[in-house]
């Protein structure tokens, strides 16, 4: 089993499961097309919108979800029918994202976020600054001021409120998509909705609102 | 309870926002939602932040444009799904 294979760990497995590798199924063809019909293509809509919010480019992000179902086809002995299917494959949609296609993009280099995560949970750093900021003033920007303000984050950032607040997974599946701790989930999720907020704080002011 | 103007500032506005985006996340526990559901009765700024914070989650579920899947995608998928399965030969 190489290193490829443990990210199709099946999402329904506890950590300790995983540990001793994921549980395989043999489907039948019919099967497999069932369960590729039936619980997979039913979410290329959000798949696609995350990989466009990755990538920013609608070429790679047909490729990275293509990709992605063919990677889940390819695997599906190692999904077990009937569970989360959609964390599945926003996983194996992630680890692509990062393995292929982060290395050709024009991202600048990843951000160490262990690093970032560390600085801005040690005790020097006010974590709890407020930003001020009107109700009205969110209520009357329009859909580009949003969308550029979440895009301009990070993409640690951007990815855990589009999986938190677009996609609307828990802390437990989105620390399983990651392969991080929940712990870690929540302080990228903290810091990324401060940074969102500054952003949004921006363009309210470019608005006139004070 | 404390009971905190909009101008002071909460006292313990560090719990309370740590709360606040567990709530909205629905990962509060029950004994959490409780204390804060009964604080921002009598707390001005924390009931500013949860406004301002449930807005900032609506705006993003609401404004922001949703690509659509490129037509030929689907069936890209499919037929190369289907010729892996076909028998060789």
């Amino acid at each position: 089993m190489g290193k490829e294979f443990a990210e199709f760990i099946d999402m329904s497995t506890t950590v300790t499961e995983t540990m001793e590798g994921p549980k395989r199924h043999s489907y039948s063809d019919s099967k497999k097309m069932k369960i590729f019909n039936g619980e997979f293509l039913p979410h290329i809509d959000s798949m696609y919108n995350f990989a466009y919010r990755l990538t920013f480019d609608d070429d790679e992000a047909k490729d990275l979800v293509q990709e992605t179902y063919f990677k889940a086809f390819r695997f599906i002995d190692s999904f077990q029918e009937g569970t989360n299917a959609k964390a599945w494959l926003f996983r194996i949609l992630k680890n692509s994202f990062i393995n292929d296609f982060r290395k050709k993009s024009k991202e600048p280099a990843k951000v160490d976020y262990q690093e970032v995560e560390t600085y801005y949970n040690s005790d020097d750093v006010d974590e709890h600054i407020t930003v001020d900021l009107r109700v009205d003033a969110l209520q009357n920007m329009i859909g580009d001021e949003v969308s550029n303000a979440l895009n301009a984050l990070d993409v640690d950032f951007r990815t855990v409120i589009i999986l938190c607040d677009l996609e609307g997974f828990t802390y437990e599946e989105m620390a399983k998509i990651l392969d991080i701790p929940i712990g870690t989930v929540r302080s990228r999720l903290h810091r990324a909705r401060n940074l969102l907020k500054e952003k949004l704080k921006s363009y309210a002011q470019t608005m006139g609102y004070k | 309870m404390e009971q905190s103007s909009a101008k002071e500032g909460c006292k313990e506005s560090v719990k309370c926002i740590e709360i606040l985006h567990l709530l909205l996340d629905n990962e509060a526990s029950p004994t959490q939602e409780d204390y804060l559901r009964s604080h921002l009765d009598s707390c001005l700024p924390c009931l500013k932040n949860y406004k301002v914070e449930t807005e900032i989650r609506n705006i993003l579920r609401t404004k922001l444009e949703k690509r659509e899947v490129p037509a030929d995608l689907l069936n890209a998928i499919k037929s190369k799904i289907s010729v892996s399965l076909a028998p060789e030969g």
